[in-house]
Order: structure tokens, then sequence, then C-alpha cells
């Protein structure tokens, strides 16, 4: 069975130059043969088995509709926000009317619009600092992996160095040492593109060990071998062969990376070293509220709240659902 | 085992090095202590200078000779490894000197912060493990039942929340809103600090202790169930579909007797290694629940540190979190090869 995947492997290989058709993960490989009965369907790819799988996930499906469709209104805010970020007219907090339907904030400001300026930070943010960690991860881990030794320890101690020092303390006094001040090449750096890239430098640890593992096993395998034997320099292997196989760990982490990025960057925002004014964040949002708790104000730190809940939640759900179509063999 | 226990140890100490290395030379180069100060013109120079004395001063001013001036001008020259090196000399003695702002003794600041936390995490991770065993243990026995899907939906819930923003809404609902709608004047639960200052008598005292943990320890627990009651229904599900589980049944044991005595014993070893794990975080992450609770802890004394641009009181700060981190991810390891001989052996 395993020679019949890794024969089409090599075959494949040649002509694969443009479209990085996943190749068949080696648990597909021994499964491949109790399908292939005489009233078997017609043969289907790993991306139509992935699909198939993905769509019956009833709650991740609505998931991705319900993100994409708010990261598509709050990506246009000039349109869809009611009112502008910074009115000239100044009043008091009033709770959720007509025509502001989530209330006023303590400037008089328009709660509505302004998570939709959050919304759309955060949610950038969160995306953001995924592909950053995604990249960086990947790569270390598919270098740690696939070359072992010393490279390999060298590279995992630093890892581990990473993860030893607690992710919120270097934030913060990254943040306190680096905001405001002139670097060299870049200049001064806005507090958001700041928390991108302290947040991405923070993590790509747990991708990197991910990766690392799937490619300490799949470097064993025949058509790594078979790769090799043709010819492929270990850059190729890497990534043509190797690559695409780990390619659902990576996304369903990816997810997970989205979700823990939002929700570190709101409560860094929330402690005042995330997120400065004038940009607004969900969690700078409810910092700015927490005056209000316990009046009946407290409808400010609601609501931003429940928005991000929904938005944290939705990715969670994804990456729910994105886990079992990847891995259906996983029971989490 | 003592091999493999002194294996670990001794790995962990060149990462522990390494991590504080790493620490105090990014504290050194992001941090200036004067930089508040800068435009102040109250400071006289003296003031200044005084407050010059870095991170690496105070210990190296004990290995120069000659005059404080000449002392100060020839540390603040010392190049990084150096100043790091007569740092790390003073710390391993236990010496962490006084902090730039407040002039207190920097060590004393974190033992009584040490205290608070440690309240929170006992309460915290006594109540969480208790709470998180019976939801995964009832989850994976009945699987696909409706508290399964109840505990499942909370523990997502709970993971894609903001510590932060549930523990406001505690406040707002149970210290304020309850006693708004009982009609009495003083909070059910506290939300400010762990003691009254009037509680008098054990049973009062402890009584009020209690009102006054309530919501921080809630606000701790609800993120820590959420993750481990999902990792001890997967390793129970796993346990539960073992062989041994089927022969336990199969020579006639209780239901409950198999659960408990050869699955639950069993499925309690993952989830053991990742408690060790995340308490050994908790020490230097409850920066928000304290913040939001008003509890003089850890996390709470990291913010004011950073806060006043302290790095003389940062350093230790992040040495002796990192520390517990280490720490806990050796008991980690070491608890799995007590807990499961099978890894003992190989």
């Amino acid at each position: 069975m395993k020679t019949r995947g890794s024969l089409t492997e090599v075959s494949t290989d040649q002509e694969k130059v443009t479209t990085a058709a996943p190749e068949v993960p080696p648990s597909e490989v021994s499964l491949a043969p109790l399908t292939q009965d005489a009233t078997d369907p017609p043969a289907r790819s790993q991306w139509q088995l992935f699909f198939r799988r993905f769509r019956r996930h009833r709650l991740a499906i609505a998931s991705l509709v319900l993100l994409v469709v708010l990261y598509v209104l709050v990506s246009f805010p000039h349109i869809t926000a009611p009112y502008p970020l910074n009115p000239k007219t100044l009043s008091l907090p009033r709770g959720p009317t007509t025509t502001h339907l989530l209330g006023t904030d303590d400037l008089g400001r328009d709660q509505t619009t302004r998570m939709i300026y959050a919304a759309h930070l955060s949610m950038t943010i969160g995306l953001l600092v995924a592909i950053f960690s995604t990249l960086i991860g990947t790569f270390v881990g598919a270098v740690a992996g696939y070359f072992g030794g010393w490279i390999d320890q060298l590279l995992m101690r630093v890892t581990d160095l990473f993860l030893v020092v607690p992710a919120l303390v270097v934030i913060a006094v990254a943040q306190q040492g680096l905001d405001q001040k002139k670097l060299p090449i870049v200049g001064k750096l806005s507090s958001s593109t700041l928390i991108i890239g302290i947040l991405s430098i923070l993590f790509w640890m747990y991708i990197a060990r991910v990766v690392r593992g799937l490619f300490l096993s799949l470097k064993e395998k025949e058509f790594i071998e078979a790769a090799r034997a043709s010819g492929a320099s270990s850059w190729r292997i890497m990534f043509r062969h190797i690559l695409p196989n780990t390619i659902g760990p990576i996304v369903v982490n990816t997810t997970l990376v989205v979700a823990q990025a939002i929700l570190l960057e709101s409560t860094l925002s929330f402690l005042g070293l995330g997120i400065k004014p004038p940009a607004v964040s969900l969690g700078s949002m409810m910092s700015d509220a927490e005056q209000w708790v316990g009046t009946h104000n407290a409808y400010l730190i609601y609501f931003p709240g429940l928005l991000l809940l929904l938005i944290v939640l939705a990715v969670n759900f994804l990456g729910d659902g994105l886990r079992d179509a990847f891995d259906p063999q996983s029971k989490h | 085992m003592l091999t493999f226990i002194v294996r670990r140890i001794a790995y962990s100490i060149p990462v522990l090095l390494l991590a504080s290395l790493l620490v105090f030379v990014f504290v050194h180069a992001t941090s200036d202590p004067l930089a508040k100060y800068a435009q102040s013109r109250d400071l006289t120079l003296k003031a200044r200078q005084g407050l010059a004395q870095g991170i690496y001063e105070q210990p190296c001013r004990t290995f120069i000779t000659g005059s404080p001036p000449q002392q100060a001008m020839t540390c603040t020259k010392a190049p990084v490894l150096k100043q790091y090196w007569y740092w790390l000399s003073h710390f391993l003695k236990g010496k962490m000197g006084n902090s730039f702002v407040t002039g207190r003794a920097v060590s004393s600041d974190l033992k009584s912060s040490f205290g608070n936390t440690l309240q929170l995490i006992i309460w915290g991770v006594l109540i969480s493990a208790l709470l998180a065993i019976s939801i995964g243990v009832l989850s994976a026995v009945r699987q696909y039942s409706l508290p399964d899907y109840i505990f499942t939906g909370l523990s997502f819930v709970g993971l894609s929340m903001p510590t932060f923003w549930f523990g406001l809404i505690a406040i707002d609902l149970f210290s304020n809103r309850l006693s708004t709608l009982l009609h009495v004047h003083y909070p059910i639960f506290y939300s400010l600090g762990l003691h009254s200052t009037h509680a008098r008598g054990f049973f009062p005292a402890f009584f009020d202790y209690a009102r006054h943990l309530a919501l921080p320890v809630a606000t701790l627990t609800v993120q820590i169930v959420a993750s481990w009651s999902r990792y001890e229904r997967s390793s129970m599900l796993d346990v539960m579909s073992a062989d041994y589980i089927r022969t336990a049944t199969a020579k006639g044991l209780t239901r409950r007797r198999v659960i408990f005595r050869h699955g639950l014993r069993n499925a309690l070893i993952p989830l053991v290694t990742v408690m060790a794990l995340d308490i050994g975080g908790l020490f230097g992450g409850l920066v928000v629940t304290e913040q939001i609770f008003s509890i003089h802890g850890m996390g709470a004394l990291f913010l004011q540190d950073l806060g006043n641009g302290d790095t003389q009181a940062l350093l230790p700060w992040l040495m002796v979190t990192a520390v517990f981190v280490v720490l806990f991810n050796l008991l980690a390891d070491v608890l799995y090869g007590v807990l499961d001989p099978r890894i003992r052996l190989s």
C-alpha cells in the first residue's frame, strides 16, 4: 500500500510545480484499500474529502460565515458605521436608544461605531499575528525537524527559552521600552504595529513544535526516500514534499493562534499596554469602561466584551471543525 | 528515577541561566530608569545620580574600589555581560537590592506579594481540580449526552472569554447589583483585597476571607476549569476504551469501581502533568485577576514596578517567576515518571 502511495508521489511530483496539491497523508494511504471495493465511489482528492467532512460540521460553517460577514462589515467602517468615530459634539454617556443602538460612551461617542472600528483592529491583529507566527514557526520547525542533529537541538533550546519567559511580561516590558521610541530603519512604531510584531514573536513556538514533530516522522517515509533518490534537494523535499502533508495541523494551530492573539491583545489593551488612543480596540474600550462597573453605564463593558466573546468563540469553533475535517481519527 | 531527576535538573539550569541573561539584556536594552525624570527640573543632579544606580551598579560597586563617583563611572561603562555577571552573582546570594522608587527591599515586596498570590493559586487550583475532574469524568462516561454537550459548550465559552471581562462582569453582578437586588448596603462579595479590617474571631474572619476570595477565585477558576475539564474528558475517553477496562467490566466489577478505580486513576496521569505545567505559569500569570480585584500579589507588583520603570525590582520578579515555570516543568516530568512506570522504565 505504501509503495502505491510513494509511486504516485514521484510521478505527480514532476508536473506539480505550480499547484501544491497535498500529498496523501500516511493515515489515508493505509485506509485507501478499504474503500477500493467494487461499489467504490469515484476517487476523491484529499481536498474533496476534507471539504466533505468540513461541511458536515455545521457550527464551524456557521462560524466561518459569521466571521467573514463580520470582517467585511467592519472593514469598511466609513460605510457601515452609523456615526463618525470622533464626533465634534461631546455629551454624557447615555444608554441604548433608537438613535444610538448600543448607547454612547462617557464622551458621547456612539458605541456601535467604536465597536466597528475596534473589532476591525482586533480581528486584523489576530489574523496578522497568526500569519506571521505561522510563517516563523513553520520555518523553524521544518528546519529543526528535517535537519535534526545540532540544528534541531539549538532551535528547540531557543524555543524552550521563549516558552519559559512569561508572554505577558515580555510584551509589557517591550511595550514600555519600544513605545514612542524612534527605531532605526522603521522609525516610530504605532501601537498596533508594535503589538503585532511582539505577539508574532511570542506565538511561533507552539507551531514550531508541532511542525517539527510532523517533520520528524514524515522525513522517514518512503515517498521522501523516493524523492531523495530522484535527486530532489533538501529544500525542495522540505517545502514541496513534506510541507503539504503537514498543512492540516498547521492550519488548525494557526486558527488557535488567531483566537489567542485576539484575547491577549485585548488583555494588554485593557491593562493599558496594548493599543493606545487614537486607535481603538475592543480591549481598550473595556479599559475605558472599567470605571463604570456597578453603575447604570455598565453596558459600556458588556457590549464590547460580548462582541469579543462572539468573535473568539467563532474562531475556536472554526478551529474545532477544521481539526475534525483534517484529522477524522482525532477524538480531541 | 534518581538519574532521571538529576538529568532533568541539570538540563533546567542552563535554560534558567540563559533565560536570566536574556531577561537582563532585554530589560537593560529597553528600559531607562532615568527616562521618566529626564524632563523633571525638580530633580537635582545628585538625586539623578542616585537614581542612576541601575540594576547592575549596586552590585557592581562592591567589586570595584575607589570613590563612589569613580565606581559609578566604571560600572555604567562596563560591558553588558560584565554587568550581568555582577547582577547575577548578587542575585544568587539572595541580594536583590532596593527598589529605585519606593526604597524598600525588593525581596520583602516579593515575599509579601508571593504570599497573596499563593493563596489565590491554592484555592483556585483546589476548586478547579475538583470541578474539572468531575466534569471531565461525567462528560466522558456519558459521551454525547446533554450534560456533555452543555459542559463542552461552556468550556468553549470559558476559553473564548477574556479573563478581565469575566472579572468585571462578576464585580458588576455579584458585588454591586446583587446588593441592590437584596436591598443591603454592603457588598455580598467583595471586589477589593483579601481581608477586611473589622472581622474579628476565627469564624467571622474566615467568612470574611471567603467573601473576599469568592470572585477572584471564580475568575481564575473559570479559565482553568475550561481547559482542564476538556483534558480530563479526552484522556478519560482514551482510557475507557482500553482493553483493561473491558477486562475489569468482564470480570464483573461494578460500574462505579470500573470508572473510579480502573478508569479515573489512569486518566489522571496526563491531567496531573498539565496541571503542574499550568500552575507554574500562574505565579506570574495572575496579572489581570490581581489588578481587577486589587490584590497585592505578584501580578499587581509587576504592573506597579513596570509603571514605575523600576528595573531593580523587575529583574528579580522576572527571575523568580521564571524559576517557578521551570520548577513546575520539572515537577510535571518527574510526576509523569512516578505515576506511570512505563515512562520511567523506557
